[in-house]
């Protein structure tokens, strides 16, 4: 399938993502990220290569031999680390270029047999109904807005996590990690982290849109939610049971993963260094200071969701 | 896994844990993986009734799954040596498709724990950072020091192959390197008897895995631990002093973490590379240990910048001294012909820096030298063979 390239979400020059895949055919693949990403984007070179990111595929109930969608797998750390599981893996991603250095990735890591590659939009795959034991969308529900044709972002959001639901089989289990739009770190006036713009996610929507037509000049279509609206969100779509995990620091690159007990965040309230060591000083007080009193998991500044069909 | 786990402990009556089991939750402790699929582990802190009691550990690869087979034994018996300074080892059993070994949870925090939450505190409380982190230190390190163990291999075939080889090389050292190692010997004759015998090393001796409540301490994760004749001094402890210092001094930034895993063909200087070097020789490439070193080599880079901080200060105050002499009192080291001066007021920075980095190198090549695995494999074999005399007039 091809794919328009307006519509697919880029965090690499084309000059850089191209000098990437041609060296990576030949060089090991983290040698090349190293040298390529890291000195002009330090997120995303940990992004790219920090496997922790994948750690949360522990809390799905799957097994070896599973067949496991990874929707919008980018540069598969997910892909590849349920592979190394023995898990089979569709990596589904719209850019050609990303599947290719996901395809080299793999090779390297000796794991290709186990992953198909499809290039596709999160709202039309091709695949058949009922047919994954898992599904995982991490990082990917927020921006389908975003590179949709669709006007109306929740719509198109919809429409994406129904395709979910399709493929799913009848006891089939999704993986949703995305960000908070209540969360702490957007409380206490962090920039949007789709948007750049603080606030803007605890704005109306129509709010929202303005402020970022100002800034931005185009609408804010990289809607996140917060709990109570990702529960009615993936209600609405057909799960019959969310368990929500908050994940400390953050979902992308997470230290901790906990479910909602207060004994749990009192523990980490004395406990959360490893997981907070480079946050800066008023979210590592405050956050101290919401575990303490077991109310963090209102604000924490992602989840990730394990929903069941 | 979370799932499988809970169900785990709800269908199994494990011994001391509380009964009835109402409620249990989990927490997912995701260890750092130096960016390889193989590597790390996940670690679950898991909450009985409301209380955690049980830490669950497996390896992200069942391929790892005998590691820790390894560790449940060792955890057995260093609890059944003393069973207030460890953890209490549960079980080993197979969930899904992974070992996961289960132990009791150790009350308190871990001295990491607090460390970093005293970073926010004011300078004030640097002295009793510093305090905290090397009396639990000493104290944790005597402790576990006491652990001795005989060698519970039935045969010495191995061991006498290995001494073998090494009265082979040891013939091919030169006369300087023969000096070394016969001092070290001589220290190690003159300071500790136990050498003769294996014991069971930590080898991960990190404020992380030692924990305090009230006024005891214990000491968990046996991840890496083994047996070895290495005694008073660990591979890991040694580099974080070590690559400590020249982070501290500036000489090597937080990206060697990248350069230890080979990415960087040129590392940036020559500081960086015998920092590679060193780390590769002593850890024989192991990323996993590598990577622990340089987060106790980080921890100690913070205390000592505050330390240096309030150091400087001392030397506004005219209490001058430099800070080569600093260092050099830090490792116990003697201080003469140290004759670099740092003072805010020269006006000759650029010279002083220079000599500054030339007698580093001196101390660094010093160290260097010192700290070679292989001669200091020599010396701690050589040390084991003369205990073993009868075996060597039987070769």
């Amino acid at each position: 399938m091809t794919t328009k390239d307006n519509l697919i979400y880029k965090d690499l020059p084309d000059e850089t993502m191209n000098k990437i895949l041609d060296r990576v055919k030949n060089e090991p693949w983290r040698k090349v990220v190293f040298e390529e990403v890291f000195p002009i984007n330090e997120f995303l070179y940990h992004i790219m290569t920090d496997t922790s990111r994948a750690d949360g595929q522990y809390l799905l109930p799957i097994k070896k031999g599973s067949l496991v969608a990874d929707i919008g797998a980018g540069y598969g750390t997910f892909a590849i680390s349920l592979a190394k599981r023995g898990m089979k893996v569709l990596a589904i991603d719209p850019s050609p270029k990303r599947l290719e250095f996901l395809k080299e990735c793999a090779i390297q890591e000796g794991v290709l047999k186990y992953i198909t590659l499809i290039s596709a939009h999160a709202q039309r795959l091709p695949l058949k109904d009922k047919k994954c034991d898992a599904v995982i969308m991490n990082g990917v529900l927020e921006w389908v807005g975003e590179f949709s044709n669709d006007e109306n972002v929740l719509s198109s959001q919809k429409k994406a996590l129904k395709e979910v639901y399709r493929i799913l089989s009848n006891n089939g289990v999704f993986y949703l990690g995305i960000e908070n739009r209540e969360g702490l770190k957007y409380l206490l006036g962090a920039p949007e982290d789709h948007s750049g713009i603080p606030y803007v996610s605890l704005l109306s929507r129509t709010d929202a849109d303005i402020v970022s037509e100002n800034i931005n000049k185009k609408p804010y279509k990289t809607h996140t939610y917060n709990k109570k609206e990702y529960l009615e969100l993936l209600k609405s779509v057909g799960f019959k049971k969310t368990e929500f995990y908050s994940a400390l620091p953050d979902y992308k690159l997470p230290k901790v993963f906990f479910e909602d007990d207060l004994e749990i965040e009192k523990y980490l309230s004395t406990n959360l260094s490893l997981a907070l060591a480079k946050t800066k000083k008023p979210e590592w007080f405050t956050t101290k200071n919401l575990l303490e009193k077991g109310l963090y998991h209102k604000f924490s500044n992602s989840f990730v969701m394990i929903s069941y069909k | 896994m979370i799932n499988l786990i809970k169900q785990f402990i709800l269908n199994n009556s494990l011994p001391f844990l509380p009964s009835p089991i109402r409620r249990v939750s989990i927490l997912q402790l995701t260890a750092s993986s130096w960016r390889n699929f193989d590597y790390g582990r996940l670690v679950y802190l898991i909450f009985i009734n409301g209380q955690p009691k049980v830490v669950a550990k497996l390896y992200r690869a069942s391929k790892y799954n005998d590691a820790l087979t390894q560790e449940f034994e060792v955890l057995k018996y260093v609890h059944s040596q003393s069973v207030d300074l460890y953890p209490r080892p549960l079980t080993l059993v197979k969930i899904g498709e992974y070992n996961v070994l289960l132990e009791t949870f150790i009350e308190g925090h871990s001295i990491f724990a607090e460390l970093t939450n005293l970073r926010y505190l004011p300078t004030t409380s640097i002295k009793h950072l510093s305090l905290v982190f090397r009396n639990h230190f000493n104290i944790a390190y005597s402790i576990f020091s006491k652990q001795n163990i005989q060698n519970q291999k039935g045969s010495n075939k191995g061991e006498i192959m290995e001494i073998k080889n090494l009265i082979k090389e040891y013939a091919r050292c030169s006369n300087a390197k023969k000096q070394f190692i016969q001092k070290i010997e001589a220290t190690i004759n003159s300071t500790d008897p136990r050498v003769s015998s294996k014991r069971i090393v930590h080898f991960n001796l990190a404020p992380v895995n030692i924990f305090k409540a009230d006024d005891s301490y214990k000491l968990t994760d046996f991840e890496c631990s083994q047996n070895s004749y290495l005694w008073h001094i660990e591979p890991a402890m040694f580099t974080f002093h070590y690559i400590g210092n020249l982070v501290e001094l500036g000489f090597v930034d937080n990206t060697v973490l990248e350069t230890m895993n080979s990415f960087r063909s040129n590392p940036k200087n020559i500081f960086e590379k015998e920092a590679l070097d060193f780390c590769k020789k002593c850890f024989n490439n192991n990323p996993l240990f590598m990577q622990k070193a340089f987060i106790l080599a980080l921890i100690k880079s913070y205390i000592l910048q505050k330390k240096v901080r309030s150091f400087m200060a001392d030397i506004e105050e005219k209490n001058f001294t430099n800070i080569i002499e600093f260092w050099l009192k830090e490792k116990n080291l003697p201080t003469q012909n140290t004759s670099v001066r740092i003072s805010a007021k020269s006006e000759d920075v650029e010279e002083d820096a220079k000599r500054l980095k030339k007698r580093i190198a001196q101390l660094h090549n010093q160290l260097s030298s010192i700290t070679s695995s292989r001669g200091w494999k020599i010396a701690t074999t050589l040390h084991a063979i003369r205990m073993k005399l009868p075996i060597l007039n039987n070769l």
